[in-house]
């Protein structure tokens, strides 16, 4: 499928995106393409951690949920470079998110037994404790979903 | 999904010999766990040094792997690297596991 990066000679801005079908080896080249893309930024290790992260459930959640069986489904992933921050906005053609609303992701409960302890219900919450202005929008058929992961420790960040 | 086994003097080894525990192989790692810790080995230790990158459903399969081996045997893990150890960290999961800087360190807690 189609990928187009663009940078903006400034270094202030940089671009990235990437279009594919659903699909969990999908996913896992399409986070390829965005650690590459995260390192041509220049961002440090534990900030392109967090965005592939964050980015890795947000795409295995369209995969599962909004587009289940369906292993033919588009989805587009946008990322774009401020000075403290990445903006990603994700697009897919699936089903909508129930009640037109993104899952609460409540914290996971450990104080458990062994036996009763959870074995999934992280992921959303993962997202929400690591990114910041998430907001979902359902357009014409399809699942707009933006978000910002802040970068921190700018310092660390390589100086070439 | 490639894991490897060996037998320590006070426990077994499982080391995961992939850079990614995700939902791509979760459940082909939670299947492969029950064969390797099948059967009565009391303790297990789990060896993630060469892991990258473990996601939510990486860590759900983990515990579901501590889960099927029962509630008198033991599963620690070892290695975890900086970002594993996040996602550990941030659910919590961090005080559910007991956690080795490495397999010799486990060795030297549990040797006699």
């Amino acid at each position: 499928m189609t990928q187009n990066d663009a940078s903006k000679e400034s270094g202030a801005f940089v671009s990235f995106t990437h279009t594919f079908v659903s699909g969990e080896q999908e996913v896992r080249q399409a986070l390829r393409r965005l650690r590459d893309a995260l390192a041509r930024m220049k961002l440090s290790v534990e900030n392109a951690e967090t965005a592939e992260l964050v980015v890795g459930e947000v795409l295995n959640n369209i995969v599962e949920h909004a587009y289940g069986s369906d292993r033919n489904g588009p989805i587009k992933v946008e990322c774009n470079r401020a000075r403290a921050a990445l903006r990603f906005r994700i697009t897919d053609g699936g089903r909508a998110y129930e009640g037109l609303q993104l899952p609460a992701g409540d914290p996971p409960i450990v104080e458990l037994p062994r036996e009763e302890l959870p074995e999934g219900g992280f992921g959303w919450f993962l997202v929400h404790s690591l990114a910041s202005g998430l907001r979902y929008a359902r357009n014409d058929d399809a699942n707009i979903l933006k978000f910002s992961i802040d970068l921190n420790n700018l310092s660390l960040e390589s100086a070439k | 999904m490639k894991l490897e086994t060996r037998e320590s003097s006070e426990f077994r080894v499982v080391t995961v010999c992939e850079p990614r525990i995700d939902a791509a192989v979760a459940i082909r790692f939670k299947d492969r766990m029950r064969e390797l810790t099948g059967g009565s080995v009391p303790h297990v230790v789990l060896d993630l040094t060469e892991v990258e990158f473990v996601d939510s459903s990486g860590l759900g399969a983990i515990v579901a792997a501590m889960k099927q081996m029962g509630s008198t045997r033991r599963l620690d893990l070892a290695g975890l690297t900086p970002a594993v150890e996040r996602v550990f960290r941030l659910t919590r999961m961090d005080t559910v596991f007991t956690i080795h800087d490495n397999v010799a360190q486990a060795e030297a807690v549990y040797a006699g």
